[in-house]
Order: structure tokens, then C-alpha cells, then sequence
């Protein structure tokens, strides 16, 4: 399986914990992925997400978010840090 | 190693550091976009309104129009790692990546990757190399750094 779909797949946007405030965006700024084992069709994996840091640089907001996808039998799929920065349209609070 | 893609430059066989491999040049078409950020396509709200497949959204956050992911880029140059390393990649590749540049609906993107060294370590031939993409006018639009070694049992 291209492994692109499984970043896409296990984009911060995709956990079902994930909210923005408010009119505000994120961006995708940086990120280190591992890729320990490949992944077929039809098979059945588990991402977990995890807010790892927050920090600010230049005056932005920034989450690194520790992603892992493994195999229902606990083979590591893939291992992401990734680093995301937000962004607010006019008149919004991003405090 | 393979051959690398249409793109590649040179011979991949006895690679030494230096060597530049490219990717093909990819045009990331409306199409393209809407099918990679849309969602689902059997959803009826399909495609989903956000910054890469929306104008209006763009818009509200200031920007001119709208954006293609990072990882659809990312992905260009993913395909090139998985080029040059095959199954390899998929078992031992590391990628460290930063998005330097917005990419826009029609820029062209080219997947590049300069070797830096390659070792022979106990696990397989090791090697380093500096990744990057760039759009039709030469800017980079991810910058990085790959790893990867090759099982030299096979």
C-alpha cells in the first residue's frame, strides 16, 4: 500500500478527538516518519494520536503530535512526529 | 537499488554521493486535489469543503485560493524513495520533512534526492540522502532528509 495513504489516513484531522476553535486552521509544518513494516490491503490497523508538545516559535502556536498505526497484532506500521501550526481569520481569539 | 523513475537522471547501480536522482514532474490538477482532501467519494457531501478543495474556504483564512496538503506533496516524494528503494523503503525508510512552500492547483512538483552517504552496516547498505520538492519555477516546496537501507540478503 503507497504510504501516502496512511499519512493521509492518520492525519491529526482524522482522530475523533480532534476540534479546532473557532475559526481557526491548521497547517501541516514539519514532520519525522518511520516506516518499520508495510502495510497490504485489507488489512486492519489501529492509529493512535497523541499531543506530545505545544510550543510557540516566531509568535505562532505549534502541536507535535506523536502518531502510531500498528497492526491489530501489534506490528509497527508506521511511527510520525508531526508538527502542525494554526492559524486564526480575522477576529477570532486564538488564545 | 532500482532504476529510479522516468525522472532519474542517472543510473542508480553504483550510486556515490552526490548523484541526483529526480522523480517525474507531476501536475497537481484540481482533479488531483479534490480527489486527495474531498473525503470520501461516496460521501453526498463529497467533495468536503476545507482549504485544499474550496475557494471560500481559503479565502477565509486569507489566502488567495486554495492549497494542495503537504502530504499529497509529500507523497510525490515519497513515490520516489519508493523508487529508488522498493520494498526496502517500506521496511526501513525514514523520512524527515518540512513544508517550506504552499503548493497552488496546477504548479508542477518534482521530487529530487541528493545521496549523501551510504555505509555497509550489519543490517544492510545504509543510506543517507537529501530529499526535496520543487514546483515549475525551481522553489523548494519540502525540504528533508531520507534514510534507508537495503537488505543485502536479498
Amino acid at each position: 500500500m503507497h504510504r501516502v495513504l496512511l499519512l493521509h489516513m492518520s492525519a491529526r484531522t482524522r482522530s475523533p478527538c480532534f476540534r479546532l476553535a473557532l475559526n481557526s486552521g491548521s497547517i501541516f509544518a514539519r514532520e519525522r516518519v518511520e516506516f518499520p513494516s508495510p502495510a497490504e490491503v485489507g488489512q486492519k490497523l489501529r492509529v493512535n494520536w497523541r499531543v506530545a508538545e505545544t510550543y510557540e516559535k516566531r509568535g505562532r502556536h505549534y502541536q507535535r503530535i506523536a502518531i502510531a498505526i500498528d497492526a491489530e497484532d501489534g506490528t509497527p506500521i508506521i511511527r510520525r512526529e508531526v508538527h502542525d501550526t494554526f492559524f486564526f481569520s480575522e477576529g477570532s481569539d486564538p488564545a | 537499488m532500482n532504476n529510479g523513475t522516468e525522472g532519474s537522471a542517472i543510473r542508480l547501480e553504483t550510486p556515490a554521493a552526490g548523484d541526483l536522482f529526480e522523480g517525474p514532474v507531476r501536475r497537481l490538477t484540481l482533479a488531483r486535489m479534490l480527489a486527495f482532501s474531498g473525503g470520501s467519494f461516496d460521501s453526498p457531501r463529497w467533495p468536503q469543503a476545507n482549504l485544499h478543495t474550496d475557494a471560500g474556504k481559503a479565502r477565509e483564512f486569507g489566502l488567495a485560493s486554495i492549497i494542495a496538503s503537504g502530504t499529497q506533496s509529500e507523497g510525490i516524494l515519497l513515490g520516489l524513495m519508493v523508487s529508488l528503494f522498493g520494498r526496502d523503503w517500506h521496511r526501513k525508510g525514514v523520512l524527515d520533512a518540512k513544508m517550506t512552500s504552499s503548493v497552488y492547483v496546477n504548479d508542477t512538483i518534482q521530487a529530487k534526492a541528493r545521496l549523501e552517504s551510504r555505509d555497509v552496516k550489519p543490517e544492510g547498505e545504509h543510506f543517507v540522502l537529501e530529499v526535496w520538492c520543487e514546483n515549475g519555477h525551481g522553489e523548494k516546496i519540502i525540504v528533508g532528509q531520507a534514510e534507508a537501507t537495503l537488505d543485502l540478503s536479498n
